[in-house]
This record gives C-alpha cells, structure tokens and sequence, in this order.
C-alpha cells in the first residue's frame, strides 16, 4: 500500500481506531494482524521471505540464548554460539544480497568478461533491506547477551513486521522497540493530536516541497547536456528533494506510530545544520549509521585481526597516527558498506567511499587540527567558525549527491565540471513543469519550493535551538490550532503535485 | 587510575575527567575517541574489550571506565 | 471526559470547515465539462446502444447519426483517459437504469500498455457520477489505490484553472447549466451538439505527430482484466458486445506499418479467444466510401477525427450495426 494512497489512509484510521477499542492485552495482536495485512498486500510471494527472516531469526535467538546458559564449557559454548550466529547471518544476508545484487553482479562480470549472461527478473520484498538490518542487529544483541531473546515467535514477528517502519525504517532495537510493541497503550487526545500534527507536516514536506522539487532534479539529471548549465541547481533540488521525501516520511511513519502510543527512534536531526561530515551521518538516516556503528564499526575495530594491524600500524606509523589507522579502515569499511545499501551500482560504492575517507581523514588530522585551531585562537563556539563548518560541511554533501543521484560516476564527474564551467541560470525556467501547461507554471513552483524551503528552515532552526515547538503548538488557542491543520490539509492539493506512479516515497523501493 | 586519566586527556584534551559523568550522553566523546580509547587500554593494561562492554554505562566517566578495566583484570 | 467532548466537536468544525473550502474550490476550479452531461443522461434516460472507450471515439463517433440510421436510442460514452477499468464501471452505471441491446467498445491499443495516470478525464468520471453501487464499487476498485487526494480534493487536478475561475463561476450560474442544456460552443470551448465532441476540420494545417504506440512487453494487465469483466458482463446480461478501433490516417499508417500491423494481429486473436467480434476499420476489407484518409480529416497523426469525417465514419459504423 502506498503511503499516500486512498486505502492506506484508511487502513491506518481502521488500526488506530480499533486499537484502543479492544481489550489492552490484544493490542499487540491487533497490531500483528494489521502489520501482516499491510505487508501481504504487496503479495503472498514476498512475504514468504518476510516469515523466513522471522522464523530464522527467532529460532536463532532462542538457540543462541540456550547455548549461553547450558553449554558449560566455555571455548565450545562461543565456538557453537558462533556457528548458530554465523547460519544466520549467512542465511538472511545472503537472500538480501542475491535479491538486491545478483544483477549487478551478472552485469559487472559482462563487462569485465565480455560475456552476455542476461539478467535475471527477481523480486524484491518491500523494506527487506530494513527489516533484515533490524533483525539481525536483535540476532547479534542476543549473542553478545545485551538483550533477552524473545520466546514468543508471534511477538517477536511483529518487532520484524511492524507497519509504520517496515517500508522505509527507521531501523528499531529490539529492547526500545519490543517493549513498548507489547505493552498496552490508552488513549491520549495530546498524543493523538501531535501526532497527527506531524504526519501531516511530513506529508506538506513530501507533496509540496519535494514532488516540486522533483520535477528539475529528474530534468537535469535526466539530460545533463540539454542542462549543461544547470548542475549546481540540480544538486541543490535534489538536496531539497531527498530530505524533504526521506525526513518527511519519517515523519509519516513516526507520527503514525505515535497514533498507537508507539515512540520509534528519529532518524533526522536538522542534517543540513551539521559542522562535518561525521556530524553530517550523526543527522542523516541516524539509525542506519548507529547501527553500523554498533554492529560493524565497533566489532570490526575491536575484532582480533585488526588488533594485530593496530601493534603493526603503531609500530610503523608511531602511538598516535597508529592508533587512528584501524579506525580509519574500519570506518571506510563501514561506508563501504553503506554505499552498497544504497544501491546496486559503481555509483552507490563512490558515493560510500567518498564519506568514509573523508570521515577516516578528518579523524587522521583531528589532534593537527587541535593544534592548528589553538594556534591561530579559532573556538569551535565562535558563530562565524561555525558558519563557515557547516557551509563546507554542505558543499561537501552536496558533491557526494552528485555520485548518489547522478546516472554514472562519469555522469557525476562531468556535471561537476559543467557546474563550474557553463553556469547559465536562464536554462531553468525552461524546464516544463506540468503534462499540459509546459512552462507557464514553472516560475509559481520555484517560488512555491523557495516558500517550503523557507517554512523548513525557520522550524529547523528552532528546533537547533533547542526550543520546544510541541509545547508552543500546545498552548494556541484551538481557532489557531484548526486552522492549522487545515491549512496543512489544504495545501496538499493546492501547491502540490501529482506523485509519479508508484506515488511514492524514493527509500520505499530499498 | 592516573595512567587512565592521562590517557584521557591525550587523546581528547580540555574536558574534566575527574568529575563528568556524561562523556557519551553529552557527545565529549565519539566513535573514534572511545575506539582510540579501548585501543590505549588494551595495550596499556592488557586486557581484551569487546564490542558488548563498549556501552554508555562503562564509557559515560572516567570512573566506570576504570571498573571496567579492573573487572576486565580480575577476569583474565 | 470534557476534554474529550471538546475535542471530538473540534474535529467535526474541522472537517466541516475543510467540506465548505473544499466545496468552493470544487464549484470555483472544476470547469463545466460534458462528462457532467453524460452522467445526466444515463442516469435519467435509458439507451439501447452505447458507446464506450477514449478520445478517439469521443471525436469520432456521432451518436446522432447512428441513432437516426439504426433507430436505435444511441449516447456517446467515450472519453479521453478512460480506461477499461473506468468503461466497465461507467456500463455498470448505465444498467442502473437500463439494460442496453448493443454495447461497441472504441479500442485504442495505447490503453493497453500504458499505466492509469493524471490525463484527459480520468478522475472526471469518478467526480461527476452520482452515488450509487456501481460508485462505490468504483471508488474501492480504482480510487482506494490512487493518491488519497483525487478522492478528498477533485479540485487538485484543476488547481491550474485558477486564471478561469471567474469564467467557471458565471457558466454555473446560467440556466443551461442547471437544466443540463449544452451550451454554446463559442462561449464554453467545446462543441457537444450531437452528443460528441465536436472537431472543426482543419486541412492543410500542420498536424501534432506524439502518439503512444502498442508494446506488448509493456501490456497493462489491468486493462485486459477490466475488458474481460465487460465482455462477461455483457453475455451475462444479453448485451451484444462489439470492439472497433477507429480508422488512423493513411499517413501514419505507412509510418508506423509493423506496429500497425501488429495491432491488428495481436488483438484479433485476443478479441477471438474472448468471442467478441472486433472491426478494425484500418483494413482494406473495411474501407469507407467518401472518407478522408488523409491527415486532411484527422485532427492529428494519432488518429482524432474532425466533424465531417465524424459523420461519414458513424454513418459506416450504423450500417455495419444494422447488419449485425
């Protein structure tokens, strides 16, 4: 079901609703049925592979978990553990690789072999790069006994499958999420009222800002010649437009938990206000990079062979550069990794490349850059440093957008050269903006963008500041609070556009 | 736990360590500043961290990272 | 508890205040359109013979000439970006008030391999039908899928129309509006005398060439179920079923001749295995006396017939029925 569409809506009123109808002890139940209905509207092939990774996970667990209290002997109990682990892993990564890669893979050895094996036709279940993350970081926080397996297979199905996240995250922990999935929720008007508040702000986001936005990325990008002069503009649309499509479905999706009573974790926190690119995937798809950085950042760094690598480095490179060295490698590893989540293509692996070793670098020089700071008496506290971080910071992003967006790293190479050599601002009001009325209205939807924009940043910058808006909301009088949510209603159709054909939210198809 | 404290404060300067009790929950420390860290006591009093102790209660003050180290001796 | 009274009250002024807007916006933004004149007729008269099916036959077939040749009581039912899906329904809404004896569906092959979107009058149909069961089950067949403001807000399709809404509003106010009258083409911009719209011919003039081709890897399988509730339906109500696809010009034929030529294979044998006859009046064995097949009689390359040629065509079209 897509977000936007009729029958979610509905679907979501029916749920919520009937939840605090019945009896408290079958909330979760209810919220399994739900869950298992929206999933199994995508078809009964996919979620096979939905019930698979339950199944396996929840098996594991109960083993891992029965191994850790009856095997005695130590050395066997990690070497059975680990096996139990590694099977798996094995088992739901690989699914997740051969749906997701198999393809790139095929036309990877074409080209390098010069074969011409065709590609096959797989599918690819809904939210599976999500919901296989978030079942294997349970897996692993039961092997590493932070957490207590779950016993019951249908409870423990519904931390795989809950609704609100399963298409597009945010990736859960099973000791924040699991908890509050079971336990029983009532009815709270203020709850219910902000939450709604906010699905309906990230559906403003969605439709208004970024289905606007949309239109010049996908024209630029999609004939970079045509807009030789356009690049800078492309990449500055897109960085509107993913934000705005991914943050504004989170919102959608957290509020819509909300309605249950359910907090899940935010995976946004003002990205674009960020003063490095470390601070930058501190804000950006938090939970994405908080769990590689507990399950594969943190392992790797700590893991047995890269310990010999650290006495070699420190040996070589001296106490302090070799030190930072296996932390640097384990960090462009995990961005490796985070790049090839993105996608199947050169392009994604570029695109993680480019953060992890700017992330490494900038750990690398950190004491240098201590020093130099001291030296030349910058405080990290002063507005203009500051300024000048988080406009590099930006700059920065936004040449990684070009290997994320762009057709081919090739593609992403020229545009930048283009947006320095041939900057000709002209070319975008003739960019068509609508099926019939061809650039008449092109002019209105910048100015409608720029309005969005503007809205955005203001409510980003309290945010920053740490104000609290629910409580200013909360204190309105109710006329205020009416026409609010009116105007927010109101707005969707009137400044907004008819969403592509799926209608739906980009990191939906992952 | 003075070994401790000076490695503290050549990996990350300019904060009281004697006395925060928030170096993860306030961000004092990040990813490579706790790695740095696990790396330094690891050689320096021989132990092996693994990736279940790395958590805010054992890394939030200098003190719990000095239990830490001290249950990591004991069971060597 | 009090808290909660207050609430459920705010709730209701809040929806009714976003029924009012969105009841102006409609009435403000939505121009008149003859969709509305069709969904008077069928709800209000009953037809014998019925047409359904795109903008082709929407220009193409004059439902007054047929009926003046068969005798049978005909009304044009075709529209731009109606979709097998949308015919069905829109038949289904015809029994409502009567069962017709013919039905002849206006095949046009780019409907079949081409998704539901924002074009022509696709969410027109749903807006102007009246409330019945055949709307609901419209409204959970088609509208349930689709993004949750073409059902809340028919306005957002029209939200460019705000240059004409003055116009809008005046053309509501007159009497040929509410008596359901059609109304003067200079005035509305449409021609609806007849019963269809109305093409002025226009030879010799530079023609638009975009049209959508037949590609059967990209066939949409929707249309072809929706066809196939229509045939059955059909037999089950003793409806006589007919498809034609409409003559394109002679010009476009040469240009595009495989694919042409591929059409008519491809739907020949589907239109067999389904038992309904299919006329395909590009063949040589179909052939009109006193038409033009030259883009002189056609409006564009895609095939939309001007008024004379319009009324040469139905008058074929009426005597093949007759025989049937």
């Amino acid at each position: 079901m897509s977000l936007i569409s009729m029958e979610f809506l509905l679907f979501v009123v029916t749920a919520a609703a009937g939840y605090y109808w019945i009896p408290r002890k079958y909330q979760w139940i209810w919220l399994l049925i739900f869950s298992y209905i929206y999933y199994s509207s995508g078809g009964i092939k996919v979620t096979c592979f939905l019930a698979l990774t339950t199944v396996s996970t929840w098996l594991a667990g109960i083993w891992i978990q029965t191994l850790s209290h009856k095997e005695p002997d130590k050395s066997r109990r990690r070497q059975r553990k680990r096996r139990a682990l590694v099977l798996v892993l094995l088992l739901n990564f690989g699914v997740l690789a051969i749906l997701k890669y198999t393809n790139f893979a095929i036309s990877t050895a074409n080209a390098i072999f010069g074969i011409k094996q065709g590609e096959l036709s797989l599918l690819l279940p809904l939210g599976i790069s999500f919901y296989t993350f978030q079942s294997m970081g349970y897996i692993l926080d039961v092997y590493w006994e932070k957490i207590k397996a779950e016993q019951n297979l249908f409870r423990f199905a519904l931390f795989v499958s809950f609704f609100p996240q399963i298409l597009q995250g945010p990736i859960g922990r099973f000791d924040k999420l699991g908890r509050q999935l079971y336990e029983s929720h009532s009815f709270d008007l203020k709850r219910t009222e902000l939450s709604l508040l906010r699905i309906l702000w990230g559906y403003f986001k969605k439709m208004v800002i970024a289905d606007n936005a949309v239109i010049f990325v996908d024209a630029i990008f999609g004939d970079p010649q045509k807009y030789s002069g356009l690049g800078i503009v492309a990449v500055l649309a897109y960085s509107i437009q993913l934000y705005c499509d991914f943050s504004g479905g989170m919102d959608v999706v957290i509020g819509i938990a909300g309605l249950f009573g359910i907090q899940i974790d935010e995976n946004f926190k003002r990205p674009y206000f960020a003063v490095s690119i470390t601070d930058f995937w501190h804000r950006w798809h938090i939970t994405l990079g908080t769990w590689m950085k507990d399950y594969i950042f943190y392992p790797v760094s700590l893991s047995r062979w890269m310990k010999h690598f650290s006495k070699f480095a420190k040996k070589v490179f001296g106490k302090q550069t070799g030190r930072l060295l296996p932390i640097c490698l384990a960090n462009i590893i995990v961005f490796l990794v985070v790049g090839v989540w993105h996608g199947a293509a050169w392009k994604f692996i570029v695109y993680g490349l480019y953060n992890g070793v700017i992330i490494a670098f900038s750990g690398l020089m950190a004491p240098k850059y201590r020093n130099w700071k001291q030296a030349l008496h910058i405080s990290d506290d002063s507005l203009g440093f500051r300024f000048f971080q988080i406009l590099r910071t930006f700059l920065l992003v936004n040449i990684s957008w070009f290997f994320d967006r762009a057709n081919s790293v090739q593609a992403a190479f020229q545009m930048m050269k283009y947006s320095l050599t041939r900057f000709r601002l002209s070319e975008l009001l003739t960019i068509e903006s609508g099926e019939a009325s061809g650039t008449a209205y092109t002019p209105i939807i910048l100015f409608v963008i720029l309005a969005g924009c503007l809205i955005v940043f203001v409510v980003s910058l309290l945010q920053e500041q740490g104000r609290d808006l629910e409580s200013f909301y909360g204190r309105r009088h109710w006329l205020v609070k009416c026409v609010l949510f009116a105007a927010l209603f109101l707005v969707l159709p009137a400044l907004g556009q008819p969403s592509g054909e799926a209608g739906g939210f980009i990191y939906a198809q992952f | 736990m003075e070994k401790l404290l000076e490695i503290l404060e050549e990996i990350q300067p300019d904060t009281d360590y004697e006395n925060c009790e928030t170096l993860i929950d306030d961000g004092i420390l990040d990813s490579f500043a706790i790695l740095s860290i696990v790396s330094e006591l690891q050689d320096e009093f021989e132990i092996t961290i693994t990736p279940s102790q790395v958590i805010p209660s054992n890394f939030n003050s200098a003190k719990a990272l000095w239990a830490m180290v001290k249950k990591l001796q004991a069971e060597r | 508890m009090h808290n909660f009274k207050k609430a459920i009250l705010l709730v209701v002024f809040l929806l009714a205040a976003l029924a009012a807007v969105n009841a102006t916006m409609n009435y403000a933004l939505i121009p008149y359109s003859y969709v509305r004149l069709m969904m008077h007729r069928i709800t209000t008269e009953q037809y014998d013979t019925v047409f359904l099916g795109t903008s082709h036959g929407l220009n193409g077939i004059n439902p007054k000439v047929v009926e003046e040749k068969t005798g049978q009581k005909s009304i044009n039912l075709c529209l731009g970006g109606e979709f097998p899906e949308d015919a069905y329904f829109l038949l289904k809404k015809v029994c409502e008030k009567g069962i017709p004896k013919t039905v002849i569906y206006e095949l046009d092959p780019g409907y079949w391999c081409t998704k539901q979107g924002p074009r022509g009058d696709f969410n027109r149909l749903y807006y102007e039908m009246p409330w019945s069961a055949a709307k609901l089950e419209y409204f959970a067949s088609k509208m349930l899928e689709m993004d949750f403001r073409a059902s809340f807000f028919p306005w957002f399709y029209y939200r460019g129309q705000f240059k004409n809404v003055k116009k809008n509003i005046s053309t509501k106010q007159t009497e040929d509006y509410k008596e359901y009258r059609i109304p003067n083409p200079e005035e509305i911009g449409w021609d609806f005398t007849d019963g269809f719209v109305n093409a002025p011919p226009s030879p010799g003039t530079e023609k638009r060439q975009e049209l959508t081709l037949w590609e059967e890897k990209d066939k949409n399988e929707e249309s072809f179920r929706y066809f196939e509730k229509i045939a059955k339906f059909c037999r089950d109500k003793g409806i006589a079923l007919v498809a034609i696809i409409t003559p394109v010009p002679k010009e476009t034929l040469e240009k595009y001749q495989d694919n042409y030529q591929e059409i008519d294979a491809y739907f020949s044998s589907y239109m067999k295995e389904q038992k309904v006859p299919l006329w395909n009046y590009n063949l040589p064995q179909r052939k009109i006396r006193g038409f033009d097949y030259s883009l002189n009689g056609f409006s564009d390359w895609e095939g939309h017939m001007d008024k004379d040629q319009a009324g040469r065509f139905s008058a074929r079209l009426a005597k093949d029925l007759k025989n049937i």
